[in-house]
């Protein structure tokens, strides 16, 4: 046992120091495993920020690509845009799809490139059709719209976006050879098209300027000043939405607007913060490059109108506005016109022989003209000067008058003598023998019609003896004229013509048996139904006539030509006869229409058809009230008047003042960073820029964007439906006029006249038959909120039809989508039937001002809308891949809010010119790294 | 017996014994010079890993939220950058008579002059103070409003947690975002984004934190002896200008009316252990030393300086 325990402490003696050696050992390896462990999480740390930045540097690239193939298939002026929704007819689309963005070229309409990563270099329209797989975190493809489209109820996967990754090669990669491609990452991109959806910040602003209260009113009715997003989501509080105009992201629609998440997310592809548009054209020729400014009209040259003096008169008259004198127009000038005429529907010339009771051997031909004299504007307009006191006068000439055979028979025999009119009339103008003056009213309503009458006095040459001049009843005679072509002219004191109707063909008259002819004292004429001979022409305005005239001819004339225009004489009817019947004046006063019977303007008869600008006006479309030489009259802005249309494409309004202090100190009282200081609240001044550049036909459009612009190549319903209305004036004009979905006829002057549509607009919409009274003096139409939502509808369905984008505005409105659209709806009814299926007493005469026409919906949007989009939001998307393994190692997501700038890239070339090249400048305004929750 | 006697009587002579102490002797200092080296070797690993981990945090932190920083040009005031020689901004700077000199010696921003690098840059006693609006990266904060906040970077000497002691004084960078309703609701009230006019309840998401922040959320880094940002504007050749700081120039940069920047450098200088040890212990006095530039001779040795350049990816228009 000793021994055990001696050799037992021998071995333990010598142990220790193994027990030592060890635990130092094991200290030591500890040491080193701990710090290996620490420098193995810190290097793993640092590789996964490595990659996780270079996920980010791909999605960078990504974003880079992207912003590459928006420049250059975008860039330039002659390139439009639409979502692949326009071709959805044309394809069948995988589910997204129709939210891809397009570029089709305006020039020749080749398509040029769908702005995804999938397709950067394909010019191929049908490449939208190629499927791509589902995303997961191992596929070939990637979600790039996910979350921010679904919901509870629904994922939308038609509203979801994934696009195929494009990999990313390297070389010379550590472990491979120096030359070896590898992949080390993928990249994917897909770019939004914001200018086809409804810009939320589209909000009401203070409306600038020295406008009294009513203007102020009134300058709503001029455009849609506002977005109604009511129309998105029930949700949103519009009347508590703030005057705001600093969003940035999508984001900040939940909070300020009072979006639900749902509905923000199912509304995706149909809201954006705001759109901002180029003032740039995309025709070709010599209507590209920047818009011309008509509110800086002095320094414009001509375009497809020329900007003569009528049309800056016309631009100018609101000035003025509130003494309206009439004014004639220069025919033949070039277009357009701005005449102020009294129009002449209804005129007759009547034409009596007498005798005169002297018996001194002449006879008296007594001639008397009458007229009808309307006013068809808006306003009162008045035939002489402000305060002037002389007597009001007009005067007609007629020419072409035919020689009259006049066989004078007594019981003593026959006398044939000829005789041709000339003029000893005492108040007829000396220098034109057949010039009539006539006394009209001071001052004329908005649209009254006044009757005037006035009989002229001639006498034969020729002396003719009675033998029997006791005897007066023998007095007979018979009558030829040859059939002629009168001249009958309108002219105001300073020889302007007012009313022109030329060549009126006029039949020979041939009395079928002897007239007896009346004695008169020399000091009496005739009464007019004494006059048997008459000559006369009037508007057709029985029903379906009426309708013709309104649409195919515009009243102001000035100039009715009745040998070069066929419709005048099948819309104007013309008649000489010799007339027997008692009542003088009964085709004057007959008829529905151009009845002169009542004047009162407590009435409702007052037809007034076109508008006069009141306020400044703030769009094109306000030209449609300017008269367009021997054009129809509602013309600009239907697509009748096609290539006038490219006015659209030309010229835009800024409403910049023309003095400089005034639009300084509109500038200065702007707030918020969108500055919106003029009366047009769609011109968008950026930044601090010195008014005094602003100044030139094409100066301001360097610097201004279009606010809340709107590419009508749309294809979403609801988004036509909110861009449509947000109009609602409650109340309008009192306490009981509120008005819903209001669309304008009259803009400048409608709550003038205010009591006519809100007592009228149940009558044609209701009734049986129409009203034709109340469609005729209405100056404004409401629709109701399902009428908007079909018109919405129709208006995609016509857009859908054509296939491709159109690639102007002038080239969307010759389309008649907006026309044909409204015809696919009841609007233009009183029943629920459309107007196409409608019967002819049930629908609302075209273009009477109840009827509502495409330049009327033009009215409401022309201030914002363009052929393409200048507001793109890009999603892009990238990751790092382990070379070696090929495994996924980091992803990143970025956003770019990317705009179209008016700087070219090319800084050498004229930035007013059409964009070429690469184009105009585009400009990330916004950007922010996304997590994969935030797709 | 006779065995065992024999065995006892074996023990270890002098020799062994020396010989044995003596190998005892160069194991143990084997042993102890590699666990020395290794200690140091880990606690200047350590060290490098807590800057390097740090300056990470920072730099990615203020890039994300720099890169998405928003600017309009126009009267707001969208970007705020001021170099504070200062240490009042905050109210919240705990003095010490041995802190970082607020004097020229913590000012070097003569960026043209070619014989100084980034590590020579120093950017005032309390380091640059940035403020801007941004998309932030975490957007969870942000509440109802979307993903707009306003967001501050500042330098403050003080007790890193509300419950630490004077004596854990450090110079620690904060991170302070307000909420977006907040952000919105100020800019509502002043009519424009005023980033420089913020100010408020210092709890948690209120502007009130631009100008002083809270302790523990808001802390992004301790240590962290100075902070700078350099911006940059393209000129006319396409080149990069400094458009702040400038060698004589104001100390505040306002955004757009000073200008508006394309890029920016960021820099950060970051203490290791030992340096903040030893400057906490000299700004608390233990380390007796008169000469004044010991401040920075020590930051100098102990401290690294860490720089990134960012790109606002967003432009006005």
């Amino acid at each position: 046992m000793n021994t055990d325990n001696t050799h037992s402490e021998k071995i333990k003696e010598r142990g220790f120091v193994l027990v030592l050696t060890l635990a130092l050992l094991s200290f030591l390896l500890l040491l080193v495993v701990t710090l290996a462990s620490t420098l193995r999480i810190e290097t793993q740390t640092s590789f996964n920020n490595t990659q996780w930045n270079n996920a980010r540097q791909n999605a960078l690239l990504g974003l880079n690509v992207a912003l590459g193939q928006l420049q250059e298939l975008a860039g330039p002026d002659q390139r439009v845009t639409a979502t692949g929704g326009i071709v959805s007819n044309k394809y069948s689309l995988p589910n997204g799809h129709d939210y891809w963005t397009g570029v089709w070229d305006a020039s020749n309409g080749n398509f040029k490139g769908w702005l995804t990563s999938d397709f950067i270099e394909s010019e191929l329209e049908s490449a939208i059709t190629k499927t791509v797989p589902e995303p997961n975190p191992s596929s070939v493809s990637v979600w790039l719209v996910n979350r921010s489209v679904s919901t509870e109820d629904s994922k939308n996967e038609d509203k979801q976006i994934s696009i195929n990754k494009q990999p990313i090669h390297t070389t010379d990669v550590p472990g491979f050879s120096e030359t070896e491609r590898v992949t080390t990452g993928n990249y994917a991109y897909w770019i939004s098209d914001e200018g086809v959806k409804a810009s939320a910040l589209k909000t009401e602003l203070p409306i600038p300027g020295q406008l009294n209260a009513a203007e102020r009113n009134r300058i709503r009715q001029l455009s849609n000043r506002m977005t109604d997003l009511k129309k998105i989501s029930s949700r949103v509080d519009v009347d508590k939405t703030p005057e705001i105009d600093y969003l940035f992201t999508f984001d900040q629609l939940d909070g300020i607007f009072g979006f639900s998440e749902k509905s923000l997310n199912e509304n995706f592809h149909n809201l954006t913060p705001s759109s901002l548009g180029v003032y740039a054209s995309t025709l070709n020729g010599d209507g590209g490059g920047l818009k011309d400014d008509l509110s800086q009209h002095e320094s414009m040259i001509d375009g497809t109108l020329s900007v003569n003096n009528d049309l800056a008169d016309y631009w100018e008259f609101h000035e003025k506005s509130d003494y309206v004198e009439i004014r004639g127009s220069s025919l033949g000038g070039g277009e357009p016109h701005f005449p102020i005429p009294l129009v002449v529907p209804e005129f007759s010339l009547r034409l009596g022989f007498a005798r005169n009771s002297s018996d001194n051997g002449q006879i008296s031909i007594d001639l008397n003209i009458q007229a009808d004299l309307w006013n068809p504007f808006t306003l009162p307009v008045h035939s002489i000067p402000e305060n002037s006191t002389e007597e009001p006068a007009l005067f007609f000439q007629i020419t072409g008058l035919p020689s009259f055979e006049v066989i004078y028979s007594t019981d003593d025999g026959i006398e044939r003598a000829t005789f041709t009119l000339s003029a000893t009339e005492p108040d007829s103008d000396p220098e034109d023998p057949l010039s009539f003056k006539i006394v009209p009213l001071r001052e004329y309503q908005a649209g009254e019609i006044s009757h005037v009458s006035h009989t002229f006095r001639f006498f034969s040459e020729e002396r003719f003896i009675d033998a029997t001049p006791g005897d007066p009843t023998d007095d007979r005679f018979t009558i030829t004229t040859s059939a002629s072509h009168l001249n009958v002219t309108l002219f105001d004191k300073d020889e302007l013509v007012l009313q022109d109707f030329v060549q009126v063909p006029f039949s020979e008259i041939q009395s079928a048996e002897e007239i007896g002819m009346p004695r008169v004292a020399a000091d009496e004429t005739l009464a007019v139904s004494e006059m048997p001979i008459r000559f006369w022409f009037r508007f057709l305005d029985e029903g379906p006539a009426l309708e013709d005239w309104s649409t195919q001819l515009d009243p102001r004339g000035p100039r009715f030509n009745f040998d070069s225009d066929s419709d005048v004489g099948f819309l104007i009817e013309v008649g000489a006869d010799i007339y027997s019947g008692s009542d003088a004046d009964d085709f004057i006063t007959s008829g529905e229409f151009f009845s002169a019977s009542d004047n009162s303007i407590e009435t409702n008869d007052q037809y007034r058809f076109f508008d006069l600008p009141t306020l400044e006006p703030i769009s094109i479309a306000s030209l449609r009230h300017l008269a367009f030489d021997e054009q129809k009259a509602n013309f600009l802005g239907n697509p009748e008047a096609e290539n006038l249309n490219r006015v659209f494409d030309e010229w835009f309004v800024s409403t910049l003042p023309n003095i400089q202090n005034e639009a300084e100190d509109l500038i200065d009282k702007a707030v918020g960073i969108n500055k919106r200081p003029f009366l047009n609240p769609h011109t968008l001044i950026p930044g601090d820029t010195e008014v005094a550049e602003l100044y030139g036909s094409t100066e301001i459009a360097k610097e201004a964007l279009l606010f809340g612009a709107f590419n009508i190549n749309c294809t979403s319903p609801e988004v036509w439906e909110t861009i449509l209305s947000g109009n609602d004036i409650d109340p309008w004009v009192d306490a009981d006029s509120d008005l819903e979905n209001p669309f304008f006829r009259h803009p400048f002057t409608a709550d003038l006249y205010h009591k006519n549509p809100t007592i009228r607009r149940s009558w044609y919409k209701t009734h049986g038959d129409i009203d034709w009274v109340a469609t005729y003096t209405v100056g404004v139409r409401e629709i109701t909120d399902d009428q908007l939502k079909d018109l919405a509808k129709e208006i995609v369905d016509q857009i859908l039809s054509w296939e491709s984008p159109a690639k102007s505005v002038s080239e969307f409105l010759n389309r008649g989508i907006l026309a044909n659209a409204i015809d696919k709806t009841n609007i233009n009814t009183t029943t629920s039937s459309t107007y196409e299926n409608a019967t002819s007493s049930t629908r609302i005469p075209r273009n009477s001002s109840a009827f509502l026409n495409q330049a009327d919906i033009l009215n409401t949007i022309a201030p914002f809308i363009q052929a393409r989009s200048d507001t793109f939001r890009i999603r892009a998307y990238g990751d790092a891949i382990n070379p070696v393994t090929g495994k996924l190692e980091g992803r990143a997501w970025c956003e770019a809010w990317v705009q179209r700038t008016p700087e070219l890239i090319d800084n050498s070339k004229d930035i007013r010119n059409s964009a070429d090249g690469l184009g105009r400048k585009f400009k990330v305004v916004h950007f922010k790294w996304l997590d994969e929750s935030q797709i | 017996m006779k065995q065992i006697r024999i065995a006892c009587t074996k023990g270890f002579t002098v020799l062994e014994l020396l010989v044995a102490s003596t190998v005892s002797i160069i194991l143990i200092g084997l042993f102890l010079t590699v666990t020395t080296n290794i200690l140091d070797a880990w606690g200047q690993s350590r060290d490098s890993l807590s800057s390097n981990a740090k300056a990470r945090i920072i730099l990615n932190t203020l890039s994300v939220d720099l890169e998405s920083a928003i600017m309009r040009d126009d009267k707001g005031v969208w970007l705020a950058c001021d170099l504070l020689t200062t240490t009042s901004v905050s109210g919240k700077w705990n003095q010490a008579s041995n802190q970082k000199p607020a004097d020229d010696r913590s000012l070097e921003i003569d960026f043209e002059d070619e014989s100084l690098t980034a590590n020579d840059y120093r950017f005032g006693v309390a380091g640059n103070w940035i403020r801007f609006f941004a998309s932030a990266a975490d957007a969870s904060v942000s509440g109802d409003f979307g993903d707009v906040n306003a967001i501050a970077y500042q330098l403050i000497r003080r007790e890193p947690r509300s419950t630490s002691s004077s004596a854990d004084e450090s110079y620690n960078f904060y991170r302070s975002i307000v909420r977006s309703d907040y952000t919105m609701e100020e800019v509502v009230e002043d009519e424009g984004f005023f980033i420089d006019e913020f100010d408020g309840s210092e709890f948690e998401g209120h502007p009130g934190e631009i100008v002083s922040p809270r302790n523990d959320a808001s802390l992004l880094a301790r240590d962290v002896v100075d902070f700078g940002v350099i911006l940059y504007e393209i000129d006319d050749a396409g080149q990069n200008r400094v458009l702040f700081p400038k060698q004589g120039g104001t100390m505040e940069f306002r955004v757009p009316a000073d200008g508006i920047p394309t890029s920016a450098d960021i820099f950060v200088r970051i203490l290791d252990e030992e340096g903040a040890k030893q400057i906490n212990a000299f700004e608390r006095g233990l380390i007796p030393n008169d000469d004044p530039d010991f401040w920075w001779d020590t930051v100098i040795k102990f401290s690294t300086v860490y720089s990134k350049r960012v790109y606002f990816k967003a432009q006005p228009l």
